[in-house]
């Protein structure tokens, strides 16, 4: 995909040039810049911004402008009982080693956030997992297509009400060693 | 020409020889490996039971007829060698200019090997085949020089008159032609595909290259054409460099016996030798090869050659 | 321990087998020819295939049992199912399994292959593999040193050689029996060859 991007950051190429910003003061900038937003310094390495989820672009373009240009990880935690899903985007600085969590929450029902992957390429593929094993949609991405679990038709798999017992039982026969039934035999002699 | 008696045994013969010797002899370098590796090793006759077992197979797996006829003109292709092979000492079916003959021969197996797995469609089957010709093309050029260098030397083009010509320790090629023979041993290395040029059938690279498709009946066809070509060109080798393994004189039957065992050890002994290097080496690059191959070899092969003319013209 | 490798005068579910088919000289001869010289698929199919290199390494040798490792299905004759498998590898081995050339075998490596192993109430990896492709000797474990597998090898040379390794034989009679398991994880492709095998 040749989609015009921003994210193909080469830090191999000689004009790469890290940036130093600390954790600190890109809390600070962020702070200054958006005044409403749950900013935490979690240690001095490590800091965590909230958002709302139609504003993450923007608290994302500008965390990369001051260095954190390394995408690490994006995580996706289900909530069951604040009938809520938290995306985590895990970035990382080269220059000052910093690392800041940005986290935005879903509600439950057909989740559905734009993606970012015109900003950090590789959260491509943490959109598709994402998609295919919690059932957020990322509208926008060009890749959202079927990845680990080939033909499959069930709910998405990581969400906490999927019983995976049942299902397992449903569709390979017996998972548990005190049911009563076996699995059939194939039958000898020819006979089918 | 008639045949005599002889000529007809051993024609008869060399085939059975050769790929009852073939199969021992990489049975023995399997076990040979095995001691390298300080491990214990199949058992000796481990070659008949793989040949047996892929003959025993139920279903044999064919793309098209072309496959299967590249199959048989591999095993076709090194029993037609055979036949030209001295084998002992006995001429078996040699003629006047036979060597020439012989090295086009034995490029038949491998060619139709190529064209029976290019008809598969598979591309490591292609990827295969286009490094087994390339490698052909890098070690045909020392072995060429090397035997022009036998026909000057001899000034005979028939491999029975070359044996002919080494009677007794002295007169062997080898001492009288060392370079050469350094050269036509390091060809050898590639025309059997011991490391470091077993490139075409690379396992992990190229999924065995040329026997990809190949199955059941097929691949124990193939197995038996390695095997047969292991022994003809060593052989060769022997042969060419070696005296031919003639130790008893006499023309009688017991003596021919005798010379065949002496051929059969010293090819077993060639190989054995090209078998320690397959065992400490990795696997050249197709580059490496082609440029090692066009480097050392041909430099050497040449200077034996020059040597070869000169003392010929009378120069020493 | 036995003293001499004997197996499969029981079948799966316990039964003793009574009606062994009558094989000629020619057929024992090449029954005892496949087990010297079995060739097994170099195809890792879950975390049980750690225990391979050490037996194939000069410690636990199994090239002196006449096994070596081949680099295609169309050259092997041991498929080794090592460990559990994902509806997406278990596509792969039944593609695999069915390029492979009779007489075939399947050893089933690890508890995985048994009934889940580990992963028995997992989403995404099959319970029995005995289900879709005809097993001949399974192996419990998780995963089975290399003494184990080694056992399990000299069984399974006794089991050809008494002829009782008929997995290759029950997939083709049985064939709809394991079809229907394979259509209910997982859809075949277009360019699967669909011709159903038959036992000539």
């Amino acid at each position: 995909m040749k989609e015009d991007t921003l994210s193909d950051v080469d830090t191999k190429s000689e004009n790469y040039v890290p940036g130093h910003t600390t954790v600190q003061e890109a809390l600070g900038y962020i702070n200054a810049h958006l005044p409403d937003l749950k900013v935490k310094l979690l240690s001095s390495k490590r800091g965590e911004i909230l958002v709302e989820h139609s504003i993450k672009g923007e608290v994302l373009t500008r965390l990369k402008e001051e260095g954190f240009d390394h995408f690490a990880a994006l995580s996706c935690i289900d909530m069951i009982d604040d009938d809520r899903i938290q995306l985590v985007y895990h970035v990382w600085s080269y220059g000052s080693k910093g690392h800041i969590l940005v986290k935005t929450e879903l509600p439950r029902k057909d989740p559905s956030t734009d993606t970012v992957y015109r900003i950090y390429r590789p959260a491509i593929t943490y959109e598709r997992e994402i998609k295919e094993m919690f059932g957020v949609d990322f509208p926008g991405n060009p890749r959202l297509t079927q990845f680990i679990l080939e033909d499959w038709e069930g709910p998405p798999p990581m969400l906490k009400d999927f019983d995976t017992e049942a299902y397992a039982v449903e569709h390979f026969g017996i998972a548990r060693r005190d049911l009563p039934s076996k699995p059939p035999q194939p039958k000898k002699g020819g006979e089918s | 020409m008639a045949w005599s008696t002889t000529t007809w045994v051993m024609a008869a013969l060399a085939p059975i020889i050769v790929f009852l010797a073939g199969h021992l002899f990489l049975g023995i370098a399997r076990k040979i490996t095995a001691r390298i590796h300080r491990r214990r090793g199949p058992p000796v006759m481990q070659q008949f039971i793989d040949v047996f077992k892929l003959f025993g197979k139920r279903t044999s797996t064919t793309h098209s007829w072309v496959q299967d006829m590249g199959a048989l003109f591999a095993v076709i292709g090194v029993i037609a060698c055979s036949l030209f092979i001295p084998i002992g000492g006995d001429p078996v079916l040699s003629f006047q200019g036979d060597v020439i003959v012989l090295v086009y021969l034995l490029a038949i197996a491998p060619l139709g090997m190529a064209l029976g797995t290019g008809s598969t469609g598979n591309p490591n089957s292609a990827i295969g085949v286009s490094r087994g010709l390339m490698l052909m093309l890098a070690y045909e050029l020392p072995f060429a020089i090397v035997i022009v260098t036998i026909i000057v030397h001899f000034k005979t083009a028939s491999l029975g008159e070359i044996v002919e010509a080494q009677k007794g320790f002295l007169d062997w090629a080898i001492l009288s032609l060392p370079l050469s023979a350094i050269a036509a041993d390091l060809s050898l290395q590639g025309m059997l595909g011991e490391k470091p040029f077993d490139q075409p059938v690379a396992p992990s690279e190229v999924a065995s290259g040329p026997m990809v498709e190949f199955g059941g009946k097929y691949l124990g066809m193939l197995m038996i054409w390695h095997a047969m070509s292991v022994v003809v060109e060593a052989g060769l080798f022997v042969n060419l460099f070696l005296g031919g393994g003639v130790l008893f004189g006499g023309g009688t039957t017991l003596a021919l016996i005798g010379n065949i065992f002496v051929w059969l050890a010293l090819t077993l002994t060639v190989f054995i030798f090209s078998i320690f290097i397959n065992s400490v080496f990795g696997r050249f690059k197709m580059g490496q090869a082609l440029k090692f191959y066009w480097g050392f070899p041909t430099l050497i092969a040449l200077i034996g050659l020059s040597i070869a003319v000169l003392s010929n013209l009378g120069v020493f | 321990m036995d003293d001499e490798p004997r197996g499969g005068l029981l079948d799966q579910s316990g039964m003793e087998i009574t009606n062994l088919p009558e094989r000629g000289f020619l057929r024992k001869l090449a029954d005892w020819a496949s087990a010297r010289s079995m060739w097994i698929l170099y195809y890792c199919t879950g975390c049980g295939a750690v225990e391979l290199p050490p037996v194939m390494t000069s410690r636990y040798d199994m090239e002196r049992y006449g096994m070596g490792p081949m680099a295609t299905p169309r050259q092997a004759d041991l498929l080794l199912i090592t460990g559990y498998l994902s509806v997406k590898t278990l596509k792969r081995v039944v593609r695999s399994y069915e390029q492979m050339q009779d007489p075939k075998y399947v050893l089933g490596h690890g508890s995985c292959t048994i009934d889940g192993g580990m992963y028995w109430d997992s989403y995404a990896t099959v319970k029995d593999v005995g289900l879709y492709v005809p097993v001949d000797l399974y192996l419990a474990g998780c995963m089975p040193r290399p003494e184990a597998i080694l056992q399990a090898v000299e069984r399974l040379q006794g089991m050809i050689m008494d002829g009782t390794a008929d997995g290759w034989m029950r997939y083709k009679r049985d064939y709809k029996f394991y079809r229907e398991n394979q259509d209910k994880v997982f859809k075949r492709g277009p360019d699967w060859a669909l011709e159903e095998p038959v036992l000539k």
